[in-house]
């Protein structure tokens, strides 16, 4: 009797655990497959989540950048060659940091290295090319007092080449650029000569630059840049004679009546009356006419002729020049390098 | 004898039940992991797609980022021509009488036998040299910066006064056989599976100066398997 129940209750065990078995076999089957679609859903939000961040630090780098471009005023703190600096940083979105790197490969180039990260992840780079006007090096690529497309000297004028570093009443002093062996003007002074080729003056290609340039300012930028726009007619600010004007540009032609000083960029011709007064920086699309007894003290380039009435004078000045460029404060900053500035790829910076 | 007979009578219930119960656990069980196979499949393959298609776009949105539509980057047909930029250099202090002296970084090191360069020089114009040697050298005067190394160039033509370098090889995008390919040289090798349906993707211009592309993939997929985006060069 006793053994007859303990092997039907064996029976009935083995019975149980056979269902178990199988039953558990299927639960790990179809725990397997649930593993396989969460390892593979959890991917996808991993590598969309590194994808997102790689994206946001990219996008932290490039808008570090654009600020530096926007927001960067005044003169290069580095020098050629020197150790690579921090320009500017700050922070975005959620926990991101970016930050921008100068180094100065050439007095007027400069390679910034901008990185973003966010929360301490992978730290992306982009880079972008940025000129930025020396006020030495714009003064250096004058190879003469008048370059133009003509010289014309009336009785009695003159074109003087005499003081080209001398100092003059208001100006601070030119140390930097009488101690720079790259202007050619105070070693060989020439009262004339023609007119440079791109990229320091025209362009064939670009039709911004063609008229009218600084550098690689071009013509739109100096309108956008200029301290005074003037859509031509006569330059009438009071209150300032002979203070510097910074960047004065005119859409047309102008004429000058008054004793003024700065950097004159014209879309046409310009005419000075007679005893009108400028001293700094000319440039014209187009003519430049001196009447009897009008004075320019510094440095003139113009896409036409140059021509000095009776008694007037250009008294060369690079000096004055260079004064006008430093003083044309919206001048100072950093610009991408028209046309092409993004360099890369620039992988991420190893931590 | 008659309690004997039916214990075993009973021991036969017992067992139709239990084997009843044991096919119903089983094929319960069996549907289960079928329904379960089929929806693993789908989250799989929908990883797939996305995985590709994310691949996708991440190339040509990098491919073209450095690059001027016309200048760096044409599409011929359905093919997309490229200088496929691969690093930057920039100028060490050092004055090399043959060569340039540069610190370099990139997604791989520069190669003489596939590689160009885009140099800036400092009149700020740039123009292309073939890269003809480089050759590691430690002992430059370079500014420092985090991953980049240094290196002497050699280009044809030699680049005087040179700022920047970008180098590049010259490469091809397309879609064909199922599959998006990259062409270096003759040959076209397969960067995704052969998944895209036959003729539904497209490379082409982008009105504003990007490009457009877009795809479907075939078979049955969980998720939208049409895809179409628009990439854009550095502006």
């Amino acid at each position: 009797m006793r053994h007859d129940s303990a092997k039907r209750q064996t029976t009935a065990c083995r019975q149980g655990g056979f269902a178990l078995v199988l039953a558990l076999l299927a639960l790990l089957v179809l725990a397997g497959i649930a593993s396989a679609a969460v390892a593979a859903s959890v991917g996808q939000v991993r590598v969309a989540t590194m994808a997102g961040k790689v994206l946001s630090a990219r996008s932290g780098a490039r808008g570090g950048l654009d600020v530096v471009f926007r927001q960067k005023r005044g003169v290069p703190g580095t020098q050629v060659g020197a150790a690579a600096m921090v320009l500017d940083s700050g922070t975005f979105g959620h926990r991101g940091t970016w930050r921008v790197r100068e180094l100065r490969l050439a007095r007027e180039f400069h390679l910034f290295i901008g990185e973003g990260e966010i929360g301490g992840g992978v730290s992306m780079r982009e880079s972008r090319v940025a000129w930025w006007m020396d006020p030495t090096s714009r003064t250096e690529s004058h190879g003469a007092v008048v370059e133009a497309g003509s010289l014309e000297i009336g009785v009695g004028s003159d074109v003087r080449t005499d003081s080209i570093l001398a100092i003059r009443a208001g100006m601070e002093g030119c140390g930097e650029l009488a101690a720079s062996p790259g202007l050619a003007l105070a070693q060989h002074p020439t009262a004339y000569a023609m007119l440079p080729s791109p990229p320091e003056w025209g362009s064939a290609a670009d039709a911004d630059f063609a008229g009218l340039r600084l550098g690689w300012f071009s013509e739109s930028m100096l309108a956008e840049l200029a301290d005074h726009e003037l859509s031509g007619g006569t330059f009438a600010a009071p209150g300032c004679s002979g203070c510097w004007r910074g960047l004065v540009y005119s859409r047309g032609d102008l004429l000058l009546t008054g004793r003024e000083a700065g950097v004159l960029a014209v879309r046409g011709s310009l005419r000075l009356q007679a005893g009108a007064n400028w001293t700094g920086l000319i440039l014209a699309s187009g003519d430049v006419a001196l009447k009897q007894g009008a004075t320019i003290v510094g440095l003139v380039r113009a896409g036409g002729s140059v021509a000095l009435g009776d008694g007037s004078l250009i008294d060369g000045s690079a000096c004055a020049a260079y004064n006008a460029l430093r003083e044309a404060s919206t001048l100072a900053r950093p610009i991408p390098l028209p046309r092409r500035s993004w360099a890369g790829p620039v992988p991420p910076a190893a931590r | 004898m008659r309690a004997s007979g039916r214990r075993q009578g009973f021991a036969l219930a017992e067992a139709v039940v239990a084997g009843t119960l044991l096919l119903m656990v089983v094929q319960v069980s069996w549907w289960v992991t079928a329904v379960q196979s089929v929806v693993a499949t789908q989250v799989v393959t929908g990883a797939r797609i996305l995985d590709e298609t994310r691949l996708i776009h991440h190339v040509l949105g990098a491919e073209i980022a450095y690059g001027q539509r016309g200048l760096d980057w044409t599409i011929d047909g359905e093919e997309l021509h490229l200088r496929a930029f691969r690093g930057v250099a920039f100028r060490c202090g050092t004055e090399i009488s043959q060569g340039w002296a540069v610190a370099v970084s990139g997604h791989r090191a520069p190669d003489p036998d596939k590689d160009s360069v885009l140099v800036l020089s400092e009149d700020g114009q740039w123009s292309v040299s073939a890269l003809t040697r480089s050759s590691r050298r430690r002992s430059l005067d370079c500014q420092q910066v985090a991953g980049f190394s240094t290196e002497v160039w050699q280009l044809d033509p030699p680049a005087d006064g040179a700022l920047v370098g970008m180098y590049f090889e010259r490469g091809a995008y397309r879609f064909s056989d199922g599959a998006f390919r990259y062409r270096r040289g003759t040959a076209w090798q397969p960067l995704t599976g052969t998944g895209i349906a036959v003729d539904s993707a497209r490379i082409a211009y982008m009105a504003n100066g990007g490009l457009t592309a877009w795809l479907t993939w075939e078979g049955p997929s969980p998720i939208p398997p049409s895809f179409r985006w628009d990439s854009w060069g550095r502006r």
